[in-house]
C-alpha cells in the first residue's frame, strides 16, 4: 500500500495536464475554440459586416432567396428569365404594353422614386388643376360653368377636326393618363415623301414633311391640353 | 325661395346652357379620341415625355424656317436659305425626342445639299455627319441623310472633274456610290419592316 508520500502532489499538474492547458491557452488566445469565441463576442461584441448581417436577417425572416449572394449563386431559371424579359419588353414598349404588365406600373414608380425626372409642364398642369378646382369653393360658378362649356365646345369641334385629320398610320401613343407621348414621326411618311431624283429633277420636300409633322403634333398638343384641363 | 317656372333664376339658366354645350361638345371630342385609337385613359401618370408646348413651338419654328428657306431659294438666295435653316440646327432646342431628332436630321440634310450647291463641300459634309450622329435609328430620315451625303459627293465629283483632279473625282464618285447604296439598303429595311407589320391574309 502506497503512503501519501508516494502520491503525486495535487498542486502540481501532470505533464499531460500541462499540455492540455497549453493547448487550451492557445485556443483562447487565437479564439479558435468555439465556446471561447462566443464568450469573447458576448463580453466585447463587434460590428457585423453587412453581408453577415443581411444573411442573419434573411434567415430570421425566412427570406434567404432575397440575398444577393444567394441569387448570384443560383442562376435564374427559364421561367424567371422569361418573366424578366417580359417586364423589360413592357418597360421599353408602348404605353399599352406597360399597361398590360402587372409589374410595369410598380417598376415605373420605383424608377421615378430612385431617379425622379422633371415633370412636363402640361402634366404638372393636369395634376394641379383638380386640386385647385377642389379648393375653388362656391365662387363665381356661373362664370366657371360658362367657361367650361365654351372650352368643351372648342374641344368638341377640335375632336371632330382631329378625327378627320388623323386618318393615317401614326397612332398616338397615349400614356396611362391619356397624354400623347413623343414618338417617331416615321409612320407619317413613305419612301415617296423623300426626294429620290437627282439633278434638276430632284425636288426638296423637307417643307412638306415638316408641315405634316407640325400638324400631327399640334393635334397631339391639343389633346394633351384638354386632358390637362380635365376635359376627357 | 320659390322660383317661377316662366322666369327661371339666372344661375340655373347659365348652368343649363353650359351643360348643354358641354354634353354636345364632349361627344365630338370622344369621337375624335376614339378615331385616334387612344387606349382608355387612366388616372395614373408615368412621367414619360409627352407632346408639349415646347416641342410644338420647336416644330413650328422649324416649319417657318423651312418655308423661309423655300422662298429664299426661289429668289436665288441660297445663303439666306442656309441662315434660316441654321436657326433651327444651331439655336436652343427642347429635350431630345424622336420628333426633335428627325426634324433636325432633315434640316442637316437640307443644309448639306444647299452648302454643296454653294461649293462648300467640307461644311456640307459636316452638316450631313451632324445629322447622322443624331438620327441613328433605321428610318427614312437616316436614309435621307445618306442620300444627302451621296448628293454632296456627286457635286464634289463634278467640281473636281472640272478642276482636272481625276483621282479626287474618282474617290468622290466612289464615296457617292457607297452613300447611295447605304441609303437604298436603309430604305429597303424600312419597307421590309412596314410590310412585316401588315397583317397577312
Amino acid at each position: 500500500m502506497k503512503s501519501d508520500d508516494d502520491l503525486p502532489d495535487p498542486a502540481e499538474a501532470s505533464a499531460e495536464e500541462q499540455a492540455r492547458a497549453d493547448e487550451q491557452r492557445r485556443a483562447v488566445d487565437d479564439k479558435s475554440d468555439a465556446v471561447v469565441a462566443l464568450l469573447a463576442a458576448a463580453v466585447s461584441p463587434r460590428d457585423l459586416d453587412d453581408e453577415a448581417h443581411d444573411r442573419i436577417l434573411a434567415q430570421a425572416l425566412g427570406a434567404e432567396a432575397l440575398l444577393p449572394a444567394v441569387v448570384e449563386e443560383a442562376p435564374a431559371d427559364a421561367a424567371e428569365i422569361k418573366a424578366a424579359d417580359g417586364l423589360r419588353r413592357a418597360l421599353d414598349g408602348s404605353p399599352a404594353d406597360r399597361a398590360e404588365h402587372p409589374l410595369a406600373s410598380l417598376a415605373g414608380a420605383l424608377r421615378a422614386a430612385h431617379a425622379p425626372g422633371s415633370i412636363a409642364e402640361i402634366r404638372n398642369e393636369a395634376l394641379l388643376r383638380p386640386a385647385l378646382r377642389g379648393r375653388a369653393g362656391g365662387g363665381p360658378r356661373v362664370l366657371y360653368g360658362a367657361v367650361a362649356g365654351a372650352l368643351a365646345l372648342a374641344a368638341g369641334i377640335a375632336g371632330l377636326w382631329i378625327s378627320g385629320a388623323s386618318d393615317g398610320p401614326d397612332t398616338p401613343a397615349a400614356s396611362l393618363d391619356g397624354m400623347v407621348e413623343v414618338r417617331s414621326t416615321a409612320p407619317l411618311f413613305s419612301v415617296e415623301d423623300f426626294p429620290q431624283g437627282m439633278g434638276p429633277d430632284r425636288k426638296d420636300t423637307t417643307s412638306e414633311r415638316i408641315d405634316k409633322i407640325t400638324s400631327a403634333r399640334s393635334a397631339d398638343l391639343r389633346n394633351n391640353r384638354y386632358r390637362a384641363w380635365g376635359l376627357d | 325661395m320659390a322660383t317661377s317656372p316662366r322666369h327661371p333664376a339666372p344661375l340655373s339658366r347659365a348652368w343649363l346652357f353650359a351643360g348643354a354645350l358641354a354634353l354636345g361638345a364632349l361627344g365630338g371630342l370622344a369621337a375624335g379620341c376614339q378615331d385616334q385609337g387612344a387606349p382608355a385613359p387612366s388616372a395614373s401618370s408615368e412621367g414619360r415625355p409627352v407632346v408639349d408646348t415646347t416641342l410644338v413651338a420647336f416644330l413650328s419654328k422649324a416649319r417657318a424656317a423651312n418655308h423661309a428657306a423655300d422662298l429664299s431659294i426661289t429668289n436665288g438666295d441660297r445663303q439666306a436659305a442656309i441662315k434660316h435653316l441654321r436657326r433651327v440646327t444651331e439655336a436652343a432646342r427642347p429635350r431630345v425626342s424622336p420628333e426633335v431628332v428627325e426634324v433636325l436630321a432633315d434640316a442637316h440634310a437640307r443644309l448639306g445639299e444647299l452648302l454643296a450647291e454653294e461649293g462648300d463641300f467640307q461644311a456640307a459634309s459636316r452638316e450631313v455627319d451632324a445629322g447622322l450622329a443624331l438620327a441613328t435609328e433605321v428610318t427614312l430620315f437616316r436614309a435621307n441623310l445618306f442620300m444627302a451625303r451621296g448628293v454632296v459627293q456627286e457635286r464634289r465629283m463634278k467640281a473636281l472633274e472640272q478642276a482636272g483632279d481625276t483621282s479626287g473625282a474618282a474617290a468622290a464618285r466612289a464615296a457617292a456610290l457607297t452613300a447611295f447604296e447605304t441609303a437604298m439598303t436603309l430604305q429597303e429595311k424600312v419597307i421590309e419592316e412596314a410590310l412585316a407589320d401588315e397583317p397577312r391574309e
